[in-house]
């Protein structure tokens, strides 16, 4: 049993559909000297999964769970229900850009992302100081959430698919353009977006890497 | 902590002063990212008196269009030297945002910081703009047929407390802008305590190792200060701070954050030498100096964290210091 930022944690729920990950998640876990508890799946429902890890004080997912049948939902769904719950949670993932376009609507509940070859004993407890950090209002800057200009830069239409909104964000690395699912946007939006048309939602403006980027309360720029 | 001081934010690579006397406060550019924003909020700042912007390069004035936008604090008067070739899209922002909050009538802005411009008054505080002359932001190119840019162009300022000189924020001048103060009939004095480096301690090579000789010589600096971060830009450069050493050996260097030159690595663990005000690399641990705080008001002027706290983290944990 660990104290992390005022909070006991000792059962740390590990969620993945491949048996050798989860055995690499499980020594990373003692490694943190915590207590894994390996789940076993599958998960028909988010809600059978987020009751499951019930006596888990904590929870470590992989993004994919949906390969092998062993969920119906994938991790980034996953952390950021248990968010809701104020339950700490890490995401693993390799970052792969198709991987950040599904996660970025979730991420601004995901607090804490990992690679797999940052994952040891010290990031997870780092990993989930921030998460409870966060429940007990205190966002590092990196995570902390400001209203800020959005410019449309292009809007991509991809056959079979929702469209992809390219934007940029003048006060933070103007050079970089972030790409959006149209149906991210609220509906009263949508017809807002116009390559040239500038909208406002709250970004975390301080984060440093495009990955980390999240975007919400959309509002017209009027 | 003094409620009279100078500020010189740490935001990574960029520029940003805030000035406090007297309840009021001055904000000298406006460096990229949310540095300025969390300091402001923070420190339960909620009406920024003036903001003085020395040019319309993106890490000298990003910073305001997140604080402009915001909604957290109120603006009421912004000074900027207009740059119609400027056509990024900070600019293009910052200039709508202003646009907006001028129509409103919520803020003022002026399309001009010349020498010209009267001292503004900030409580017990003075700010000067010595740089640029109105001739100069008039001309495309000086007198002898060199390109007028937009750092040389940077408005370049000397705040002072009760009369007595604090701090030179040099903005991004260059060979230009200081030919242009001191080749005047009767050149303002640059002489000042403290300097923060023109453009961040980049550009390298003879001419900026002359122009850093002429500018530490007129100005005779105790504390040279490069605001810095360890990204790209790798600053400040080597020959730079030799030659500032050389021209003034007694002085302190102070680097906002650890250069890559001095430690390839950060800390392991939080330093303990920085003051509580907040700074860009405190999070990552990238400080070095991190943000720095003037005391103003008192019979030598303090600036923090101190020289011996700093220099015991330089010792512990900057193992190719080029400032010792």
């Amino acid at each position: 049993m660990r104290r992390i930022e005022g909070t006991k944690i000792e059962r740390v729920s590990i969620i993945d559909d491949d048996p050798t990950n989860r055995d690499g998640y499980r020594l990373q876990v003692e490694d943190a000297e915590l207590t894994p508890v390996v789940e076993a799946g599958p998960f028909w429902t988010l809600d059978s999964c987020v009751s499951q890890v019930k006596s888990s004080q904590a929870v470590l997912s992989d993004y994919k769970l949906r390969v092998k049948k062993f969920a119906d939902f994938n991790g980034a769904e996953l952390v950021a229900a248990l968010y809701d719950k104020r339950k700490p949670a890490v995401l693993c993932t390799r970052y792969e850009s198709m991987e950040m376009e599904h996660i970025r609507p979730y991420r601004s509940r995901i607090p804490a992302l990992l690679r797999p070859d940052e994952l040891d004993g010290d990031s997870f407890i780092a990993a989930l100081a921030q998460c409870i950090g966060e429940f007990q209002d205190r966002f590092v800057q990196a995570r902390k959430g400001w209203r800020a200009v959005i410019q449309i830069e292009d809007v991509r239409t991809e056959p079979g698919q929702s469209n992809t909104v390219e934007v940029s964000i003048p006060s933070w690395t103007s050079g970089i353009v972030v790409g959006l699912r149209e149906d991210e946007f609220p509906a009263d939006i949508r017809p807002e977006l116009k390559e040239g048309n500038r909208l406002y939602a709250k970004v975390n403006t301080g984060a440093e890497r495009i990955e980390e980027l999240y975007f919400c309360d959309w509002e017209r720029y009027a | 902590m003094t409620l009279e001081r100078l500020v010189i934010l740490d935001v990574g690579h960029g520029n940003c002063a805030v000035l406090h006397s007297q309840g009021a406060v001055c904000v000298v550019d406006a460096g990229p990212g949310t540095t300025l924003l969390e300091y402001l909020v923070e420190e339960g700042i909620a009406d920024v008196d003036l903001v003085l912007l020395s040019h319309a390069d993106q890490d000298h004035i990003g910073g305001l269009v997140g604080l402009l936008t915001s909604g957290k604090v109120n603006v009421k008067q912004v000074f900027i030297n207009s740059d119609s070739e400027k056509n990024t899209k900070v600019w293009k922002t910052l200039v709508a945002e202003l646009g907006k909050h001028w129509a409103n009538g919520t803020l003022a802005f002026y399309t001009s910081l010349t020498a010209q411009q009267p001292s503004f008054k900030i409580g017990n505080a003075t700010i000067d703009v010595l740089g640029p002359s109105p001739t100069l932001v008039a001309s495309r190119t000086t007198s002898a047929g060199v390109h007028v840019t937009a750092n040389a162009m940077s408005a370049v300022l000397r705040v002072s407390y009760g009369g007595s000189p604090v701090g030179l924020l040099a903005a991004d001048m260059d060979t230009v802008a200081l030919n242009d103060i001191l080749g005047r009939p009767t050149p303002p004095s640059l002489r000042s305590p403290l300097v923060v480096f023109p453009h961040h301690g980049g550009v390298s090579g003879q001419s900026a190792t002359q122009f850093t000789r002429q500018l530490i010589g007129a100005v005779l600096p105790d504390t040279i200060v490069f605001s810095v971060g360890r990204g790209r830009f790798n600053n400040p450069q080597p020959d730079i701070v030799q030659t500032a050493r050389s021209v003034r050996p007694a002085a302190r260097v102070a680097c906002t954050q650890l250069a890559k030159r001095c430690a390839t690595a950060t800390p392991k663990k939080n330093p303990n030498h920085l003051v509580a005000t907040f700074a860009n690399g405190r999070d990552k641990r990238a400080c070095c100096a991190g943000s720095l705080v003037i005391e103003l008001g008192r019979r030598r002027l303090t600036v923090l964290p101190s020289t011996r706290q700093h220099f015991a983290f330089i010792k512990a944990h900057a193992r190719k210091a080029m400032c010792t």
